[in-house]
């Protein structure tokens, strides 16, 4: 580590040198982000006690080019973690340091780096600041266009574990733009671009039992495990068509309970636009799919693969409560998304243009039936289970149906009204329990004059089941397009606990200069799941001071 | 397309087409496990978990465990710690109290949240102690795999007049240890009929006549057990160590009658590392009695 952290200096001297005196002709960017946490016990809403006081996660990227060649690296620290992050991250260094050489039809990569394989379904390396999540690789990368309309990819390396790098990875990738490899085709409306990828890891052999009757046996474990796929992107005029299938060697891990189960998955996406109007509809099927560089990690690290939520990213936080984790084991989905731009003038565009979101997604179990019928489903050493491919499961993992308008009144006042129905089945948390959900929001932007805007937001969410009912109030103010002031609670109203029908109140205040922004916080955050693309982690309570200080160079 | 553009597609295609076939193993079906041993009868797993009365998820939670328990019942004691924060709180309609505070100081310290939840063996996993209900099987079948350090074996003398009871506990060190070792019991109750949420009752929620299995009532030794500190030289595979829990068994826990034919008693051995709370800290072994032989 020791050695990484003076290569690293090294080589940001260098570049800061090289930039200050132009002896190369390169130039340094990069940003900065501090984040503190002061935070105080507070039994009622569960908010322990940190011994600390004072907890803080930062990061800072630095990045030199010149011309083909470009070097980079980020600081991190973690003293200590902010609650809710991961305490394995505790500590300080610089987990990411890269070079790479672009030069015509070739790119390489040396040291860590980002990357992903179509729609990520076989691979995906990437980060995540607010899910604590990084699992980029260590390596080389290659990407190489022999000819136009090609683009093949190779990588070979390491994943990131916290402050380490583990495991072993390698793949390859290839892109097909017919219209550019086919004489005559290259004018044509219809645009098709073929793909296909394949990624194994190596895992070196370790003794995982189990017991059958009264005889203890180690799983016979295969050591390289492949995952492979191919997908097309086919579009004409306002239509988009996309799909990818990919499936999964045998890979018993700790996620699917060491079953040997080939896993699998399909995406399918399909859009239309026109001026005005936009359509798209998804759906997917993951059997198995979990594809980690560790066969016993269970956390969010490590995860070679992604795979692609089918639900509305909600902003408001109250919508945002039930968020849909994706299970990598088995679920079958669909999303229609239609956006209507009424225009502006009409009856019922209004003097200044609606516009009208309407949003559907489910998500339910696959079908799962016993391999036989002494074997119950998921048992360990075996299969695992059958399942038919185009039959869907009885459980309901999650639906959202969600309806928003958004209409500019006068000339400096914009509203927003949204409508969602939520059922949310809390497997993502560990347990089985549907939370049924009714959340209707108002948002209002007040344009008092060119520097100036208020905000407000009222939110209401209302269930029978989990902690009851909920309000919520945002008020924020901008001024001089500098500052700003937030106010917000959140109120569980509908606690049946009488106790814990608390107030999550919040001010914070924020002053933006040039690229650097300061903000500071103070107030009570609920326990919670906060997920981004299905991809979660659990927000614990806290109640105490949050700053922020960010800045771009 | 011009002859090197043809050479370096068929190159990359060799390539990417080797790489697929060298980089997937392959075990056949009847290859997946490969015989190792006996099964480590001998292996009591710890299995907590952390409940409450108005949780409407742990009731199905409670069966999982239950279900778990009947299939190693040699193997597997299982602890139901009334200790869910915001779930265990008593009113009209939810009177009884199965709250101890130990279990509330455990369900602090190794910060559970989230209920249902459990711990096995309080091995810490990926970082946390907690384990979901889901994944309770698959952590007992892992701890089940370990060879147990020590073993503890029971007796029990009860009066049934006086109602005192005494439990020897005999550890038998099963390979050499020499380090500091805690060993503490507890007293679960079984059989306590009363109102449980549960989430697939429509439209009620409640299940009024809930059967409350394995309720921690009482622990001995207090939140992490008395230490037993390793001789000089430590002990030696097949030394033994007894330890001896008198207590007298009240009428009632909390109001509710205690009834000597429902209540067992759980002996456990932990490491020494509660203080600190690394990661090193888990129950090596366990062991449950019934009360009335």
């Amino acid at each position: 580590m020791k050695k990484i952290i003076l290569f690293g200096i090294s080589v940001l001297c260098f570049a800061v040198l090289a930039n200050a005196q132009g002896i190369l002709g390169g130039h340094v960017t990069g940003n900065i982000q501090i984040d503190g946490q002061f935070t105080q016990k507070d039994d009622k809403i569960g908010a322990p006690q940190v011994d600390e006081k004072l907890l803080s996660n930062a990061f800072a990227n630095i990045l030199y080019t010149n011309n083909a060649f470009t070097a980079g690296m980020r600081f991190e620290s973690y003293l200590d973690p902010m609650l809710g992050f991961d305490t394995e991250y505790k500590g300080f260094g610089i987990p990411i340091i890269f070079a790479s050489f672009k030069k015509d039809k070739y790119e390489f990569t040396a040291g860590s780096f980002y990357d992903q394989y179509g729609s990520g379904m076989v691979f995906r390396a990437y980060e995540d600041k607010n899910l604590g999540l990084d699992n980029a690789i260590r390596g080389f990368n290659a990407k190489f266009s022999p000819i136009d309309g090609i683009i093949l990819k190779g990588m070979i390396g390491q994943q990131r574990y916290y402050w380490e790098y583990q495991g072993l990875v390698r793949g390859v990738d290839g892109d097909f733009m017919l219209n550019s490899i086919i004489p005559g085709f290259q004018d044509k409306d219809l645009k098709v671009i073929l793909g296909g990828s394949f990624v194994s890891k190596y895992e070196e052999d370790q003794e995982i039992t189990t017991v059958v009757g009264d005889s203890v046996y180690a799983l016979n474990l295969p050591l390289n495990v492949g995952a492979g796929g191919a997908r097309m992107n086919i579009n004409y005029k306002g239509f988009g068509l996309q799909a990818e299938y990919v499936q999964k060697g045998q890979d018993p891990n700790a996620i699917n309970n060491f079953i040997y189960k080939k896993g699998e998955a399909l995406f399918l996406s399909a859009s239309y636009s026109q001026k005005g109007l936009g359509i798209n509809v998804q759906a997917k099927r993951i059997d198995n799919m979990s594809f980690k560089s560790k066969r016993s990690e269970t956390g969010s690290m490590l995860d070679i693969n992604y795979l692609p939520s089918l639900t509305k990213q909600h902003t408001y936080a109250l919508l945002a409560m039930y968020p849909y984790a994706t299970q990598p084991n088995g679920e079958m989905g669909l999303q229609a998304d239609v956006v209507w731009t009424i225009k502006k003038g009409s009856a019922v565009g209004g003097k200044y243009g609606t516009e009208i979101g309407v949003n559907y997604s489910r998500t339910q179990s696959i079908d799962k039936q016993q391999i036989d019928e002494n074997t119950p489903i998921g048992t360990m050493g075996t299969d695992g289970y059958k399942s038919d491919f185009f039959k869907v499961g009885k459980d309901l993992y999650y639906q959202d149906f969600n309806i928003s308008i958004t209409r500019r009144l006068t000339k400096d006042f914009k509203a927003v009204l949204t409508y969602a129905n939520i059922i949310y089945d809390s497997i993502s948390i560990g347990y089985h329990g549907k939370v049924y959900t009714n959340n209707l929001v108002f948002e209002g932007l007040y344009k008092i004059n060119s520097k100036n805007v208020l905000r407000g937001e009222l939110q209401w969410l209302q269930t029978k089941q989990d902690k009851g009912d909920w309000a919520a109030l945002v008020l924020e103010y901008t001024f001089k397009n500098q500052f700003f002031i937030n106010l917000s609670d959140q109120w569980n109203y509908g606690n049946p606990d009488s106790d814990m029908k608390l107030h999550y109140y919040n001010i914070a205040l924020g002053y933006n200069y040039g690229s650097s922004r300061i903000q500071l916080s103070y107030g009570r955050q609920k326990e919670g799941i906060l997920c981004v693309g299905g991809v979660c982690r659990a927000v614990p309570a806290s109640n105490g001071f949050m700053i922020s200080l960010t800045s771009t160079f | 397309m011009k002859l090197k553009n043809k050479v370096f597609s068929i190159l990359a295609v060799s390539i990417i087409a080797s790489f697929t076939f060298i980089s997937c193993d392959k075990v056949e079906e009847g290859d997946y496990l490969k015989p190792v041993g006996k099964k480590p009868s001998l292996r009591v797993v710890f299995l907590e978990d952390y409940t409450g009365h108005t949780c409407p998820n742990c009731a199905e939670a409670a069966e999982v465990a239950e279900a778990i328990e009947k299939l190693y019942p040699d193997n597997v004691v299982v602890i139901s710690v009334h200790a869910a924060k915001g779930f265990v709180n008593t009113s009209a309609a939810f009177p009884e109290d199965f709250t101890t505070p130990e279990g509330t100081f455990w369900n602090e310290q190794f910060k559970i949240s989230g209920y249902p939840a459990g711990m096995i063996n309080r091995v810490k996993r990926n970082n946390t102690y907690r384990v979901g209900a889901a994944n309770w099987l698959s952590a007992v079948n892992t701890e089940l795999g370990k060879e147990p350090e020590v073993l503890i074996t029971l007796t029990c003398n009860y009066n049934s007049v006086t109602k005192d009871v005494s439990i020897q506990a005999t550890v038998t060190f099963q390979k050499d240890v020499d380090k500091d070792l805690r060993i503490g019991g507890m007293l679960l109750q079984d059989s306590i009929v009363g109102p449980q949420k549960d989430s697939r009752i429509s439209p009620s929620q409640v299940n009024p006549n809930f059967v409350f299995m394995n309720v921690l009532r009482q622990t001995f030794g207090g939140n992490w057990g008395d230490r037993f500190v390793a001789k000089e030289g430590g002990y030696k595979k097949g030394e033994t160590k007894t330890y001896n829990f008198s207590f007298n068994l009240p009428e009632d826990y909390n109001n509710t009658a205690c009834i000597p034919e429902n209540c067992h008693f759980v002996v456990y051995v932990a490491t020494d590392e509660p203080a600190v709370m690394g990661d090193d800290y888990q129950i090596l072994q366990a062991a449950k009695i019934n009360i009335v032989q």
